[in-house]
């Protein structure tokens, strides 16, 4: 009887495994499909000037200085010495997806996220990050940039694609 | 029970297929690849940025707490910067390096190295065996020392920020590509061309400029600056556009030439004459870029053959040559100009859109015709880039493309290292005179003259020339530097294109008037007011503290006096700062010193 109950588990565990291994094989081709096409897309450099400048832009403090969403003309974050200000922080995530990209001067899409130093991500105005997410874009760009916020440095990293 | 088992070990299986299926779709989406060289450089002057603002009394860093609790911090109010140099003064080099991995260590990937240095030496540094891309960003800061004290009204001076004359000049490349069939009509064909200019993320545009010259005098162009259409620019042959400023801003710009067919030329693009002056002013005093030692094509697109020819000035002695480019063409044929004379190195096939040579390939054809790389030194040479076999008058194809992350690496013994204090300054030389008028404003004799303050140590002369040339014409050429002779033909072999010259600091008489000179006879003349010439050096930008005064207005006069000594006249729009300390209680300060971000992957 013990024995019979041992061998019945056993072939569940079997067809389970089958089903993972399957799936784990799928994904492993459509993740190195995906990993090989990133550098041979003909828009790399223009992506990177656009993170580049999308970066650099939300590292600025922004046109005018003090901007609000009601008469900002360029989106920037920072008081322009690397220092993040909440509410321009919060009202760049407050802000309609295409606004910001017009602000931000882009026609690609962009998402933005900030992490502390031990990796976790940190909650703009409750999200993950501002921009478009889960995207299926075989060519995307990423820039890193480091700065303050609240009391401590930070990464923000920039995701761009067409 | 064992059915529920194998209920709830199916839904685990279930779950395990619906989280494998996100990974397989979520995670490629955010593979991403970085442009190194930006990336790094912005990253590392983010990162002094950053440490130069946060203070230590609002950082919830541990190791920062840990020294405030055991009394090694005294002055809460410092920068995070100020207390690492404070450390490096006061010689406690073990906390310093602490308190710079604890800010770095965990914020920067476990693939870049990183390293922080004062005045040149090393403070802290996370090392990586295999080094491809390096980006530093420098900064002069100073502070208070702490438990010392001086007597006395002393005063130093420091320049805060400077208008730095046309310090951002990108120097077109000699780039052509058909635009008539070879018929006499228009192949349809547009030459695009792309170019960068990089200004520091704090800098203040005051003033820009763009002249265009196109390979034919016929050509047509129009022109956009970071997007935006430039609407003085749909032009002919060359035209200069001005009042730029609000088109260009902090960061990476990038400027694009439209060529096409004019009513008869030949090809399209860029004769090598075009420039972008940036003229800005930024309190980030150390901008040069000299010890790079990759120098990148520009970006361009057409639908014929191209030719590239890519202008080098070599700085110091050169160890090596390797090049690596990114295009879209068949195959590419390398070649080089060395004095005017063009020789072929290989053809090769183009594999997944890259293609290189190494420095032993470059090598052995340069000295199989009798070239050292020792005859290279401070001069110009161009390497000539053909993608696909280059035709001046054909139909239109398949897209050529030759991507901005091409690049020339060269390797020389140059390693400019920012001394004390010193600021590196690119000043734009007007033309002196100009005799012996040839056609339009193209002259045979032109003169530039510079003055070199006292005080400053001269690097470079960089001139991209306005030439005009009448072919089979056999013109003498002499190009002179004060009393050297630094070119002539004859003896040595026409230069038909003589669209760069260049050479080092060491034929420039310091506080005293410098002239170059070209000279040509009939068939050779230069535009003097559509080439540019520049002068870049370094010059001391502080001075320390100095003899002690009775009264703070003394000691200040003296700082300054002995400042403007040292600047000259190349920063009367300077920004200066004054510092002075009274007796009793003062702290003695340290610095002014340079310290300087390195990252590396």
């Amino acid at each position: 009887m013990r024995k019979s109950h041992s061998s019945k588990n056993g072939q569940v565990y079997y067809i389970e495994f089958m089903i993972t291994l399957v799936v784990m094989i799928i994904a492993l081709v459509i993740f190195i499909r995906t990993f090989v096409n990133v550098n041979e897309s003909a828009g790399y450099d223009d992506l990177s000037i656009q993170a580049d400048s999308i970066s650099t832009q939300l590292m600025s403090e922004g046109l005018p200085a003090n901007w609000t969403k009601s008469n900002v003309e360029k989106i920037g974050i920072t008081n322009s010495q690397s220092r993040i200000q909440e509410s321009k922080l919060l009202n760049f995530a407050n802000m309609s997806y295409q606004t910001t990209r017009q602000k931000l001067n882009t026609n690609y899409n962009y998402y933005v996220f900030l992490e502390n130093s031990t990796g976790s991500r940190i909650l703009i105005a409750g999200k993950q990050g501002v921009g478009l997410m889960g995207n299926q874009s075989k060519t995307v760009v990423k820039v890193t940039r480091f700065p303050i916020y609240k009391s401590d440095i930070v990464r923000m990293i920039v995701y761009v694609w067409e | 029970m064992s059915g529920s088992k194998g209920i709830f070990f199916s839904i685990d299986a279930m779950f395990a297929i619906l989280l494998l299926l996100a990974a397989a779709f979520a995670i490629p989406s955010f593979l991403a690849t970085e442009k190194p060289v930006a990336d790094l450089h912005h990253q590392a002057q983010d990162f002094i940025a950053s440490l130069s603002e946060l203070k230590v009394y609002e950082t919830n860093n541990t190791y920062v707490k840990l020294l405030i609790s055991q009394g090694k911090i005294t002055n809460q109010n410092n920068t995070i910067l100020q207390q690492i140099g404070e450390f490096w003064a006061a010689g406690q080099m073990q906390y310093a390096a602490n308190l710079t991995k604890a800010f770095s260590n965990n914020l920067l990937p476990s693939n870049q190295g990183f390293g922080l240095y004062i005045n040149s030496q090393k403070i802290y540094e996370k090392t990586l065996s295999d080094l491809s891309t390096i980006a530093s960003a420098p900064k002069l800061f100073s502070g208070i020392m702490a438990n010392r004290s001086s007597t006395g009204f002393i005063g130093r001076a420091i320049i805060k920020s400077a208008k730095k004359n046309t310090n951002v000049i990108v120097k077109g490349d000699v780039v052509s590509s058909s635009v008539r069939k070879p018929s006499a009509a228009n192949n349809g064909n547009m030459v695009n061309v792309t170019y960068f200019a990089n200004l520091p993320t704090n800098a203040t545009i005051v003033d820009a400029y763009w002249f265009i010259e196109s390979s034919w005098t016929d050509n047509h162009f129009k022109a956009w600056v970071n997007n935006e259409f430039i609407p003085g620019s749909p032009a002919s042959g060359s035209k200069l556009l001005t009042d730029l400023k609000t088109y260009f801003h902090s960061g990476r710009n990038i400027a694009t030439a439209l060529f096409w067919f004019g009513s008869g030329g030949y090809e399209g693009g860029d004769d090598g004459a075009s420039h972008i002056v940036v003229n800005y002013t930024t309190n980030q005093l150390n901008t040069l870029d000299l010890n790079t030692t990759k120098k990148y094509l520009y970006d361009v697109i057409s639908e014929c053959s191209v030719m590239y020819k890519k202008p080098i000035f070599v700085v110091g002695n050169l160890s090596s040559f390797n090049i690596s480019l990114h295009v879209i063409a068949p195959k590419v044929t390398l070649g080089y100009i060395v004095d005017g004379v063009f020789k072929n190195i290989s053809t090769k096939n183009v594999v997944s859109n890259k293609v290189g040579w190494t420095d032993a390939e470059i090598k052995a054809v340069m000295n199989a015709n009798g070239v050292q790389y020792s005859q290279l030194s401070n001069k110009y040479m161009w390497f000539t880039f053909e993608l696909d076999t280059y035709h001046n008058r054909e139909l239109v194809g398949a897209q050529r493309r030759i991507y901005s992350d091409s690049y020339v690496d060269v390797k020389t013994d140059f390693n400019l290292a920012f001394e004390y204090s010193y600021v590196d300054i690119t000043a734009i030389i007007k033309p002196y005179t100009y005799s012996v008028l040839d056609t339009g404003q193209f002259y045979r004799n032109v003169e530039w003259r510079y003055w070199a303050p006292n005080a400053s140590v001269p690097l470079l002369i960089d001139s991209q020339i306005a030439w005009k040339y009448v072919t089979s014409t056999n013109p003498n050429q002499k190009v002179r530097v004060n009393q050297y002779t630094l070119y002539s033909h004859p003896p040595q072999p026409l230069i038909p294109e003589l669209a760069r010259f260049g050479y080092g600091g060491n034929y420039t008489k310091i506080n005293a008037t410098n002239r170059y000179t070209l000279n040509f006879t009939s068939g050779y003349s230069v535009n003097p007011f559509n080439s540019l010439v520049s002068y870049t050096f370094l010059i001391k930008g502080a001075v320390p503290y100095g003899t002690t005064f009775d009264t703070k207005q003394q000691a200040i006069a003296d700082a300054m006096k002995r400042l403007n000594l040292s600047l000259g006249l190349y920063f009367k729009e300077a920004i200066i700062g004054n510092e002075t300390y009274s007796v009793g209680g003062v702290p003695y300060m340290w610095g002014p010193a340079i310290v300087e971000a390195r990252i590396w992957q």
